[in-house]
């Protein structure tokens, strides 16, 4: 599974484990706030999830300003 | 010994070798052979045949003796050599007490040593009038908790079965009902893990203790229905001041009326500004220190009742909220199917920290992912940030020394 998959799948299954609707998401869709329902708590699990299924650590290192799925996934597609 | 305690039939059975209480006294007496008489005692604690032998040394020979748990830790006088269990060094603050010394384990600050005088260690003891019973030792010998157990075989001239040597809750389950062993204390985490391996009742055992961490209510609940015809107990002790107080009722934490009042024991509890529970003994004397121990445990009071939250050094920090994973483990415990669970702290680059939990599932409960969804459901009575963000299956939890569960990451 590539990281844009997952990241996908993820989101998807956190927003129905939120009880939200399908939506359409894609590459430039902002993470955090109204467009998906997700707060800084959901986000965690989100990152913390990914870390799990593609054992990396991107924020390792210190924090790296992300905002956006796209970004999300470029954090997590370095092998 | 206390001039009225005469022990004649106690032994001890490790790593497949007997040793009758003749056959001790004369190991320690060839030990003993060349020493001055203010010579001390140390004996490195890792098998319960040695601290046996620092016990009579202490009991009987009024001598000073050292337990070391840890010889990295704190070393005395001079180096160990590789397979050393004792030595003699000269201590001249020995002749006027004979002490025992302990180590605490330094999970509230640095390791100290503290003094019992022996009489004092076999105070709280129940020791029965039954001289087949039969202990398991599960804890570390030289720790406070193995004390105990030690103490009590040997004084009521019963049998002690070490497990040194033995890792697994099965192996230890073999040796249960090969000695037909009667008393059993060990840690909640020693309990769940034996429960899972006992499955049936096991039917010798007649008396259960826990000890040397928290005990949770799921966990209590867990041992009654598993051997009903148990009895049931669970002791808070500290190697600071010994043991503070014991329950039998069945219920975590304590009735809420022993704070603030001097036990009978000499004990006096009291809360702290940060909520912990504070323990004034007149019984110990503590190298360095306050009249008062902070114990670390978090306590809650509800009703008529005290309650433990945990370790306050365990308190895990998730976006600003302050949580105990202790009380997510409790409430993950409730399940039926929660054989075991650990709740840790993964740093995020969002809230800081955010938990996970591994779990060791029981078997016959259906699949892994049925399991997580009824989790993530009974997770919902929880704060969101109480929740773990990350639930992982492990077949076993990593413990520490003595079925401790291991806290760090």
């Amino acid at each position: 599974m590539n990281a844009l998959t997952l990241v996908l799948t993820e989101l998807h299954n956190l927003r129905t484990s939120k009880g939200l609707a399908r939506v359409n998401i894609d590459q430039g869709s902002v993470l955090l706030g109204d467009e998906l329902g997700l707060d800084s708590l959901d986000l965690a699990t989100l990152v913390v999830t990914l870390e799990e299924h593609t054992g990396l650590s991107p924020f390792n290192d210190g924090f790296v300003m992300f905002k956006t799925v796209g970004e999300l996934v470029s954090l997590f597609s370095k092998a | 010994m206390q001039a009225d305690v005469v022990v004649s039939s106690f032994r001890l059975i490790e790593n497949q070798h007997i040793y009758p209480l003749s056959k001790l006294r004369l190991s320690l007496k060839k030990i003993l052979t060349n020493a001055n008489i203010n010579d001390a005692l140390v004996v490195r604690g890792q098998t319960a045949q040695a601290v046996m032998l620092g016990l009579l040394a202490a009991f009987e020979e009024r001598r000073c003796v050292y337990l070391v748990r840890d010889a990295a830790v704190m070393p005395l006088s001079t180096e160990w050599s590789e397979g050393q269990e004792w030595q003699l060094i000269a201590n001249e603050s020995c002749i006027s007490l004979p002490n025992l010394w302990l180590q605490t384990s330094g999970t509230t600050g640095r390791p100290k040593w503290v003094a019992y005088a022996p009489y004092l260690l076999s105070e709280s003891l129940r020791l029965g009038t039954n001289s087949h019973a039969c202990w398991l030792l599960t804890y570390d010998p030289a720790s406070f908790a193995g004390l105990q157990v030690m103490l009590s075989a040997l004084l009521g001239g019963h049998t002690l079965i070490s497990t040194h040597g033995i890792a697994k809750p099965a192996a230890m389950l073999e040796m249960v009902n090969k000695y037909q062993v009667s008393h059993v204390s060990g840690t909640p985490t020693f309990w769940r893990s034996f429960a899972r391996a006992a499955k049936g009742e096991v039917t010798s055992v007649k008396h259960i203790t826990l000890g040397g961490e928290l005990a949770d209510q799921p966990t209590l609940d867990m041992l009654s229905r598993h051997f009903p015809h148990s009895r049931i107990r669970h002791i808070y002790a500290t190697t600071e001041t010994g043991v503070v107080f014991s329950v039998q009722d069945g219920r975590a934490g304590f009735p809420r009326s022993w704070i603030n009042t001097t036990q009978s024991n000499g004990i006096r509890l009291a809360i702290s500004d940060h909520g912990t529970l504070l323990v004034s003994s007149s019984r110990t004397r503590v190298d360095q220190g306050n009249t008062m121990v902070d114990t670390g445990d978090v306590v809650e009071l509800d009703g008529e009742r005290a309650f433990f939250k945990g370790r306050i050094d365990n308190v895990i920090n998730v976006g600003g909220q302050k949580i105990f994973p202790e009380k997510v483990e409790e409430h993950l415990l409730r399940l039926p199917f929660v054989g075991d669970v650990r709740v840790s702290a993964r740093p995020s680059p969002i809230t800081g920290y955010i938990l996970i939990a591994d779990i060791v599932p029981r078997e016959g409960y259906g699949s892994a992912e049925h399991m997580k969804s009824l989790i993530r459901e009974h997770l919902k009575t929880l704060p969101r940030y109480a929740q773990p963000a990350l639930l992982r299956f492990k077949d076993e939890l990593r413990t520490a020394t003595s079925y401790k569960k291991a806290r760090s990451t």
